[in-house]
């Protein structure tokens, strides 16, 4: 506990916490070498990129302060680079600091951050030619809050991670200890066709109207408007946010269920076409709230009716599906 | 504290004495409170907790560690309306404004609150200081204070995030509550704190099965689910040892309390701009405290009726102290987070002699970063005197 304290403990861990629930835990022992190997990379590629001053800071992973978590952290001197980790608790999407950092910039991406990074240079937030990209060939993250759910005893993959389908990002300058390995069936990267990526939207879907609404009011009910949500997502940037807005106002201050339900759905459709299933949203919501029932929704209906995966390496430049037009595009559903 | 007769809850330890309960005594208990009461407890709500009204023992999660959602949401609620006004229109022209002030909550009380940790009562005590001072009465808040009992379970296992003895409570502490159930191993102790505590439980005792005052356990009469009878002196060094087990889990280690002198000098200091930066700007922190209570004030109007509602608001939200002019002396992320831990360990102090902290550690468990207060008060702490000293 008092090394807890110390700011030194923080940057270089605590014994015993870098033992918990690591990837030999979802994907067998060999994982574990495959993360040492891409983190002892991530230390060095850092490490020279600081060195040489093509970065001032270098955004990656470092130990936390429970067992169970990492915690973002920015490196400026080559000589910190050794706090850098990397293992199946990295659940953050550095990506989010991307916009708002000045001067040249590292960062570590797995893929899914990588597709936000590629939707972030497709409108423009961020200037190709200052970011270091390092993306590692992710084997998933681990779903903390459903294992303290099971009390400790089963490990989850993040519910995105288990219908991942690239594994690494579309854009890069270095990839961190190489090709770590085999794709493994049913997590990240499996684009084996033998699961429905959209199989719990589709089902869903074919519920009654007043079993969804009643679904949507209970989990939106739950909402206390801390809008973390927003806060950890790469590509809610909006200097300012719908739901800030004094005149108009779209989100009383009642906090009634209207409110909350106002501000998901305007930040789902705001996010149509452009979220790519990072679950940085649904892992930062305190009240456990199901946010991807409607991302994945959008998702479905931008890769179904208009055959647009938002950051996947064929799209990765491409303008925002509401930016673009074709004729192809389906119209049926306009009155 | 508030001195209506009855209600009063100045009454020290010791006044009703202390009583023992067997385990299985625990749902006769709640139901035995629950039949005279209007009983809020930790209740479950889709892998989340919060205290909400329970109808039986059954609805009851006794709580392993603090609830998802503070106490102080039953007393500062996320939204209440203040007062309603309509302004009466005849001819086009804007006649009298008609104010009616809102009457809060009235049906909701008297309630008695099970199940609070003592880090969550003692919450109530620091925002007592804000809403029930010399210098302002809230009528609102004081209404559910008045009205509202508060029975806590102490913590035999404190959790990793908790850090309430380096912020002046501790697992067993009886500050701001009326009655302390605590866990001694076999059995519970209940002890009562203050005269509305004795009131709470006059009507339990030798009523429920397995519950009855220390002073009645006589040698040679086990309760039932008891083996053997446990004498009322082997009770107390049991929840002695419980104490001591669980204050030795979390050592007073963190710098909470004796820091507002160091901080005052650090408002320019150069470390925030390092501590702040994995901040993403939410309020999970925030509106999760216990004793965050920061809020806005707005009219909900439709045509000529509105309301005048008060909500929580956050220190980490750009809108906050957002003036008209569109200048916000706090522009960034930066003044936003130093803004947080000032006004909890700086400000806090010098305006009510006491930190806005109970360390109860959901800012830490929620945090998407985990940005863990502990460890900034730690830098700060950690940061040199001689740099410290720039203003």
């Amino acid at each position: 506990m008092s090394d807890l304290l110390g700011v030194s403990g923080i940057m270089s861990g605590i014994g015993g916490m870098n033992n918990w629930k690591r990837d030999s835990d979802v994907n067998g022992a060999a994982a574990n070498e495959a993360a040492d190997r891409v983190a002892q990379d991530i230390r060095r590629i850092a490490r020279k990129l600081l060195s040489d001053g093509e970065v001032d800071v270098f955004i990656g992973y470092g130990q936390g302060t429970l067992p169970s978590r990492v915690t973002p952290v920015f490196i400026t001197r080559p000589e910190d680079a050794d706090a850098l980790i990397w293992d199946a608790r990295c659940e953050n999407d550095l990506v989010v600091y991307l916009p708002g950092i000045e001067g040249k910039a590292g960062v570590v991406v797995k893929g899914c951050d990588g597709r936000a990074l590629a939707r972030l240079l497709a409108e423009k937030q961020v200037e190709r030619d200052r970011l270091k990209i390092v993306a590692v060939e992710c084997a998933g993250v681990i779903d903390r809050k459903s294992v303290k759910r099971d009390g400790g005893n089963r490990v989850h993959l993040h519910p995105s991670c288990q219908v991942c389908e690239e594994r690494t990002a579309p854009v890069y300058d270095f990839l961190a200890g190489g090709a770590t390995g085999p794709v493994v069936p049913g997590g990240p990267g499996d684009k084996s066709g033998s699961r429905d990526p959209f199989g719990e939207i589709r089902e869903f879907e074919a519920r009654a109207s007043e079993e969804r609404w009643n679904y949507f009011s209970q989990e939106f009910d739950r909402c206390i408007l801390c809008y973390a949500c927003r806060q950890a997502c790469p590509l809610c940037y909006c200097p300012e946010c719908f739901a800030d807005r004094a005149t108009p106002k779209w989100i009383g201050k009642d906090r009634a269920l209207s409110d909350k339900m106002v501000f998901h759905l305007g930040r789902a459709i705001h996010l149509a076409g452009r979220c790519i299933d990072c679950g940085a949203c649904v892992r930062a919501c305190p009240m456990g709230i199901d946010l991807r029932k409607l991302t994945r929704k959008m998702e479905k209906d931008a890769r179904e009716l208009f055959g647009y995966e938002a950051g996947k390496a064929a799209a990765a430049g491409a303008l925002p599906l509401f930016a673009s037009f074709t004729r192809e595009d389906p119209d049926d559903f306009i009155l | 504290m508030h001195g209506t007769a009855g209600l009063d809850r100045t009454g020290g330890p010791g006044v009703a004495g202390v009583s023992v309960m067997s385990k299985e005594g625990l749902a006769g208990f709640l139901n035995g409170l629950i039949a005279r009461f209007r009983v809020f407890a930790p209740v479950q709500e889709a892998g989340t907790t919060r205290f909400a009204p329970v109808s039986s023992a059954g609805e009851v999660m006794m709580p392993t560690t603090v609830t998802s959602r503070p106490l102080k949401e039953l007393f500062l609620p996320p939204s209440e309306t203040l007062l309603e006004f309509e302004v009466e229109t005849s001819g086009g022209m804007v006649g009298e404004v008609k104010v009616e002030p809102a009457e809060p909550g009235v049906g909701d009380m008297p309630r008695v609150v099970f199940g609070a940790r003592p880090c969550d009562a003692r919450s109530l005590l620091l925002l007592d200081k804000v809403f029930d001072s010399t210098d302002y009465k809230d009528g609102h808040y004081i209404a559910r204070r008045r009205g509202t009992a508060i029975i806590s379970v102490a913590c035999s296992e404190p959790a990793e995030i908790c850090f309430c003895t380096s912020t002046g409570g501790g697992p067993f502490d009886e500050a701001g509550s009326d009655v302390i159930l605590e866990d001694v191993g076999d059995v519970y102790l209940i002890k009562v704190i203050t005269e509305r505590g004795a009131g709470l439980l006059a009507g339990l005792e030798g009523v429920v099965p397995g519950f009855r005052r220390l002073s009645e356990q006589a040698e040679g009469d086990a309760l039932p689910g008891q083996l053997l009878p446990l004498l009322p002196e082997q009770l107390l060094a049991a929840e002695r040892n419980a104490k001591e087990r669980a204050e030795a889990v979390i050592p007073a280690l963190v710098p909470a309390r004796g820091i507002h002198e160091k901080l005052k000098g650090m408002f320019e200091h150069e470390c925030w701009g390092e501590l702040y930066r994995k901040c993403l700007g939410c309020a999970a922190c925030a509106y999760l405290c216990p004793t965050c209570h920061c809020f806005d004030i707005a009219d909900e109007a439709v045509d000529n009726k509105g309301r005048r509602v008060r909500c929580w608001d956050a220190c980490m939200f750009p809108m906050f102290t957002l003036h008209a002019s569109g200048h916000n002396p706090r522009p960034g992320r930066k003044e936003r987070f130093r803004q947080r831990v000032m006004h909890k360990f700086s400000y806090f102090m010098e305006n009510n002699g006491d930190i806005a902290c109970v360390g109860c550690g959901r800012c830490i468990e929620n945090c998407p970063v985990n940005m863990d207060i502990r460890s900034v008060l730690a830098s700060l702490d950690a940061v040199s005197a001689a740099s410290a000293g720039t203003v």
